[in-house]
């Protein structure tokens, strides 16, 4: 049973705080990991806090990510430290940890999941551009539909907006104005209602019909993603020429939340190839293009990675050369995702597909 | 007259096979004989077993010391520097003591030289003669100079000397001149022979003795072994399945069972134990391959399912593939209307005559019952495979010919024979990694025929050109001595430390690279053969021949350039053992090791010795159980810890420390190099069939003890109702116990001796006598036991009626129900394994569905499990009569004494290694090791390998996404460059 509280305040951004600061004030968690301004960044930052009274820049509900902060959530849960320490992470960011979390890079014990429902980021300097014109641009983005509709592509093509799996949710969608809707799923968020004695109250009733909306806009854009990104990478030749001006910064692969390799093996002694293979190649096909190895390189992120991919598109946003890296990794993970009925951060306890051997299905090949 | 210290095994089958790599494994030095011009037996020809339909010989090969042997498919060849092979031999006589046999055996020529022939089948295109194939069950024709099997390695060919005319044509067309036409056979002398093994295996029954299966003129009915060529894509019609009369596409399709088994008129009163369940996994492939349309039927009388894993099988052969199990006894196959099909007529189970038509019969033959065993078998220091006494499966051939090898092993070690050590190549190891990698390249030319064909100038100058240093020879022929000394006496004066050979079949396949190693000193893994003549073979012009050539050598010249040998890891070895559980397997293993001078600590959860043989009433059982409890309590080698459990356990093969803890709280810690895990079971409890609600209804167990009582009395006119397969073989037991069946039919012939005017009721579903115990169902028909079958729609029930037992079942044959009232309902509940799962945890094992401890392989590996070093046998593995629990004591025990037989464990030269620096400790490849080899560090925070288990399969590598674990001489770098080299 999920239970609804309502918190009103001057914006959605204040209600936020309210509750994020009276969570750290009553001591009911130890620490709070948020996005949050600074004073030398309009772009908000994850930001670890202890301190109520530090909390002034807080600011979740930002419509702007300049990373997914899955690695940062990772970070500071990587060992037990025995502290109750408190995420607030939208859905892509959330689910990129799940994943993590099963790839031992961290652990959820005496972890509270806050997830934020998301309408969408937009690229980090467009955010800039309008935070520099508007003060609490967050609460203008949230009032004006055509400003949401300026969203990245992958965030435009997103289903998944609504957190789920976590123990608090920040849900926007339907919430009067100046509020926000407290949800709880598990009995952990149920419990931290009561204890910060949050308002109770029915879910609105304009809630339901928004998130279909939102819901049916996004899967038919989607749709007619996948349906595009295929005609554009089919074929061997036409994927070269759609990633031909990669430079092999491989900032795609940083800012991937899923990619957790300490050490990428295209930056290892094995693809760090001497002169003399080079100038053997080119001698055998007669010129070689440098950086080598770049399609190899995408094709091992997606042999290793679609399955895991949340679709949250900061490759594409960091990309230099402007390769839709996430169209292409969401069209491929669709499929990767759907061979295996896999769905990364769906549930902790769903295994990894690759860790599971089955000898029924190997049988059936006979 | 040739000395020998060998042991000697006769017949190269899997038993044999078993049984030489048990021995070669255990340092001992082995002669692997086979009267067949190949190896491998009957199991050469079937591609798919159960439970997964994969072959899986090859997980018999040598997981320790693997670089002994070569790790090749075991259908192709076997390759162990302990064993020798000698192929088309068979013993003549045998003479001597045990420990000192004198034994003649005579080798009939092969026809080919293995060391000269390249394997390009001119001799064979040249032959005139054609004949009928055995391997393909008569489906093909050969030549009289053949591959006896078309898979083998080397792919050398043989002359059948008793269709060659001698007309020279092969010999003459031979370009090594390899073939020599003198076909005398050799009679060679071998003393000191410590010790024979007979793994013949049996010979199966000839179907066309009989006319009723109409064999032989009807070449729509075939034998199970000639189906399983049809079904294998290496079969005549390429995996189709098609029919010999007329290559019509199968459909229907019925398997005939108990043909020559189970048939006291032609002598057969034995069950020839595998082929209930050949037949169910031939039914299913058949089904699968031919799709919707198929109706494949079984003929049977009885169902025998008696395997662990067999009844689930079979279900869901009957309920997902369609496979329809008949009862019934086939009286006649005879062709149809349309005389290419196949009419079988027999009486259903309602007693109505039914014919049938089917496009194929397939006969499940079994046990000649004309074969015996030579005279020489039972004599002292000659020890029988039970698989070569009767019909068996895999998996029971297996087990019983690692207890002929610890047999033999026992008795030779009671004379002190030497077993050889391996020793770790680290002798040569120092120099190499401080050299900088040089490699010499070596040309075979083949006499003349290579020099025309290849562009020689253009490989020596592309050669020249790559990276590092390389010395290029060309020498004439490496395969003749004059070649082969040249070679070596080139190598002597060269300061290459890697060899590249480019030669041929003899070089690719022989183990001579050893040989070459220590002539030479360059390792063995830094070495590599290609074989030139056969791409020379496959390319048509010369620019693309020699293009290819070229490619292959850049692709080694990469592989051996980016090797980097590192030092192979050594384990010392604790000599000696933990055993869990002291009924009649673990007792057997702990004695078997003891005798060998391991100690052995035997932990027991009771207080007393013997497990559920201390139960056992019967006399005979009792005297045996007496006098191995007595040899395991005075054996000065075994500490026995009763009342006592496992509570901790860790440690690789050869050195595990395990605490115990004892019932009075005091906790000790053992080392040791193996454990045995004897876990056993006990009875399975029942509310079924009204029990306990009357003093009248027992459970079998109770009645075999109270049969005991000199108080038992039953009316001498008493009605007694046996109720076999309760709660068993049927979800969620789906599992036959295996002992239930005899026991209850020995209790019925008990009771039907002591009280003749009694009758005696069996309700049944399918009676499990397989092998000899058939003898005993038998009896129990003669002596007037009357049988009832039943099946799970309609079982019999049982009611009390103010103190009045009534049973209630439907006789099938009249089709009418049926009363008794009863004096007295034996239940037949089974066993159910004793709890395991906290041992399972503790070592990290593997449990069935059913709780029954899993075996790493149940068919090729029954007592290993997925971890090196720790074993299992018995009940706690899966249901088997003690007899059976035994014989997997001394098997487990075999496998253990590869481990304790040694000082030091050495890891082979491929395994795994973690690039700690890379790893981002995602515990993937711990996850799908299936080996049990790796185990996270917590105190350094690295993921370890434990070298003496792993195998080098290389899965952690594919799954690890950044190579931070790599397989050793599979790094990135050499693969990588070699595919470079291919592109």
């Amino acid at each position: 049973m999920i239970r609804y509280a309502l918190v009103k305040n001057r914006s959605p951004v204040h209600a936020v705080k309210s509750v994020l600061e009276k969570m750290l004030s009553q001591k009911l968690v130890d620490a709070i990991l948020a996005a949050a301004r600074n004073p030398y960044s309009l772009l908000p930052m994850p930001t670890l806090f202890c301190d109520p009274g530090k909390m002034e820049g807080i600011d979740p509900l930002a419509p702007v990510a300049p990373f997914n902060a899955a690695r940062q959530a990772a970070a500071v849960t990587k060992q037990p430290t025995g502290k109750r320490i408190a995420l607030v992470l939208r859905p892509c960011e959330q689910r990129a940890l799940i994943e993590l979390v099963k790839l031992k890079q961290c652990s959820l014990e005496n972890v509270i999941l806050i997830g934020v429902e998301c309408l969408g980021r937009l690229e980090n300097q467009a955010y800039i551009q309008h935070a520099s014109e508007v003060s609490d641009f967050t609460s203008v983005f949230y009032k004006n539909p055509d400003m949401q509709a300026e969203v990245t592509r992958a965030c435009g093509v997103c289903e998944q907006f609504t957190p789920a799996g976590v123990d608090l949710t920040i849900s926007l969608l339907g919430a009067p104005e100046g509020g926000v809707g407290i949800t709880a799923e598990t009995e952990t968020g149920d419990t931290l209602i009561t204890q910060l004695e949050l308002a109770v109250a029915d879910e609105p009733e304009s809630r339901a019909a928004a998130v279909g909306k939102l819901l049916q806009g996004r899967i038919a854009a989607r749709d007619a993603l996948f349906k595009a990104t295929v005609e554009k990478i089919n074929h061997i030749e036409k994927f070269q020429e759609l990633i031909a001006t990669c430079l092999s910064c491989h900032s795609c692969r940083i800012s991937c939340p899923v990619c957790y390799c300490k050490e990428c093996v295209f930056i290892t002694d094995i693809f760090a190839h001497p002169p003399e293979t080079l100038l053997r190649r080119a001698m055998k096909r007669g010129a070689v293009k440098l950086p080598t190895d770049t399609t190899m390189f995408h094709l091992t992120r997606l042999a290793h990675m679609s399955h895991a991919c949340v679709g949250c598109g900061h490759c594409s946003s960091v990309c230099p050369s402007n390769i839709p890296v996430a169209d292409i990794f969401r069209t491929v993970a669709a499929q990767t995702q759907a061979l295996f009925d896999y769905q990364p951060g769906r549930d902790i306890s769903e295994p990894i597909p690759y860790l599971v051997f089955e000898e029924e299905l190997s049988e059936s090949s006979v | 007259m040739i000395k020998n210290t060998k042991i000697l095994v006769v017949g190269a089958g899997i038993s044999g096979i078993r049984s030489a790599l048990d021995l070669a494994e255990t340092g001992h030095r082995v002669c692997l004989i086979d009267k067949a011009p190949a190896m491998g037996g009957i199991l050469s020809q079937l591609d798919h077993q159960f439970p997964d339909n994969h072959c899986g010989m090859c997980r018999m090969l040598p997981m320790i010391d693997r670089d002994n042997g070569q790790q090749f498919c075991l259908r192709k060849g076997l390759f162990h520097e302990n064993i020798e092979i000698l192929l088309s031999t068979e013993i003549i006589s045998i003479e001597g003591n045990a420990g000192n046999l004198t034994v003649t055996i005579s080798r009939r020529p092969q026809g080919v030289d293995p060391d000269r022939c390249t394997g390009c089948r001119d001799c064979e295109s040249e032959c005139n003669i054609e004949i009928s194939d055995e391997f393909s069950a008569g489906f093909r024709k050969r030549k009289a100079i053949y591959l006896p099997t078309p898979h083998q390695i080397p792919n050398q060919r043989v002359i059948d000397w008793d269709t060659c005319s001698l007309c020279g044509a092969c010999r003459d067309a031979c370009p090594t001149g390899s073939i020599d036409l003198d076909n005398q056979p050799e009679t060679l002398v071998l003393e000191n022979i410590p010790a024979v093994i007979i793994s013949t295996g049996v010979e199966l029954y000839d179907p066309g003795h009989v006319d009723l299966y109409g064999f032989g003129h009807l070449p729509n009915v075939v034998t199970a072994t000639a189906f399983e060529r049809i079904l294998s894509s290496s079969g005549p019609y390429q995996g189709r399945l098609f029919r010999p009369s007329d290559g019509k596409a199968l459909k229907k399709i019925a398997w005939i069972q108990c043909v020559g088994s189970r048939n006291i008129m032609i002598g057969a009163d034995y069950c020839s134990t595998a082929c209930c369940m050949f037949a169910v996994k031939e039914a299913l492939l058949a089904s699968r391959k031919i799709g919707k349309d198929a109706r494949t039927a079984i003929f049977y009388m009885d169902m025998r399912t008696f395997g662990r894993d067999f009844q689930r099988y079979k279900d869901r052969a009957e309920k997902d593939a369609g496979i329809r199990f008949v009862r019934c006894r086939v009286h006649s196959i005879e062709p149809a209307e349309n005389d290419k099909d196949i009419l079988i007529s027999y009486i259903d189970s309602s007693g109505n005559p039914i014919d049938e038509t089917f496009d194929m019969a397939v006969l499940s033959t079994g046990k000649n019952p004309e074969f015996q065993l030579p005279e020489f078998a039972s004599r002292e220091g000659v020890f029988t495979v039970n698989s070569a006494r009767g019909f068996m499966d895999i998996q029971g051939a297996v087990i019983s010919a690692s207890v002929a090898s610890e047999k033999a092993g026992r008795s030779v070690s009671k004379k002190g024979s030497a077993l050889l050590q391996q020793r770790p190549e680290k002798l040569y190891f120092d120099a190499v990694c401080e050299e900088k990698p040089q490699l010499q390249i070596v040309l075979c030319t083949c006499g003349d025929f290579l020099k025309p064909v290849l562009d020689w100038d253009r490989i020596k100058a592309e050669l020249k050109n790559m990276p590092g240093r390389i010395e290029i020879a060309r020498i004439k022929m490496i395969c003749d001595q004059n070649g082969w000394d040249e070679m070596i006496a080139m190598l002597r004066n060269t300061t290459a430390n890697r060899l590249l050979l480019a030669a041929c079949n003899p070089l690719v396949y022989l183990p001579r690279l050893k040989e070459l190693s220590q002539e030479t000193g360059i390792m063995p893994s830094l070495m590599e053969v290609i074989n030139l003549r056969s791409m020379v073979d496959q390319a048509t012009d010369l620019a693309f021949r020699t293009r290819a050539v070229l490619c292959e050598l850049e692709m080694s010249i990469r592989r051996l350039f980016s090797h980097n040998p590192v030092e192979p890891a050594l384990y010392p070895v604790s000599k000696s053992a933990l055993i869990v559980g002291a009924g009649p397997a673990g007792l057997t293993a702990a004695i078997s090791l003891a005798v060998r001078d391991f100690k052995v600590s035997l932990v027991e959860k009771t207080s007393r010795l013997g497990g559920n043989w201390s139960n056992i009433q019967s006399a005979e059982s009792r005297e045996t159980i007496r006098t191995l409890v007595t040899e395991v309590e005075n054996h000065p080698l075994i500490t026995i810890h009763s009342e006592a459990e496992v509570i901790q356990s860790f440690g690789n093969p050869g050195r595990f420390v395990t605490r115990i803890r004892s019932n009075n709280k005091d906790e000790k810690s053992l080392l040791h190099g193996v454990t045995i895990l004897a876990t056993g079971g006990r009875a399975a409890e029942t509310t079924a069939y009204s029990y306990r609600k009357n003093n009248k209804i027992t459970t079998l167990f109770e009645l075999e003890e109270r049969l005991q009582q000199p108080d038992f009395a039953v009316g001498s006119n008493a009605t007694i109702v046996f109720i076999q397969c309760v709660d068993s073989r049927e979800e969620p037991r789906n599992y036959c116990s295996r002992i239930c069946c005899l026991k209850s039919l020995k209790a019925a012939i008990t009771l039907r001796e002591v009280y003749p005017q009694s009758q005696v009721y069996i309700f049944y579903r399918d009676i499990m006598t397989y092998g000899n115990s058939e003898q005993v169902y038998t009896q129990a028909r003669r002596k007037g036991v009357m049988f009832i079958p039943y099946d799970l729609e309609n079982k019999p029930r049982v009611r009390i009626e103010s103190g009045r037992i009534m049973v209630e079942g439907s006789d099938p044959v009249l089709d009418e129900p049926v009363f008794f009232e009863a004096d007295l309902v034996a239940l037949a509940t089974g066993i159910v394994p004793n709890p395991a799962a906290d041992l399972v945890s503790i070592f990290n094992l593997k449990t069935t569905c059913d709780g029954f401890i899993r075996e790493a392989d149940s068919k090729w590996r029954p007592v290993d499990t997925g971890r090196e070093g720790i074993f299992i046998c018995g009940v706690g593995r899966s249901p088997s009569r003690a007899n059976e629990a035994m014989d997997e004591g001394k098997a487990a025990a075999q496998r253990a004494l590869r481990i304790l037989s040694k000082d030091t464990m050495i890891a082979s030269r491929h395994t795994a290694r973690v690039r700690h620096v890379f790893c981002s400790l995602c515990e993937t490849c711990m996850h799908v090791c299936p080996h049990g080899a790796r185990y996270m560090d917590f105190e350094l925070q690295r993921v370890q390998v434990d070298h003496a288990a792993c195998q080098g399969c290389g899965v952690c590598a594919a799954g690890c996404p950044n190579s931070a674990t790599i397989i050793e001489s599979f790094e990135e770098n050499g693969i990588m460059g070699a595919i470079e080299a291919a592109l």
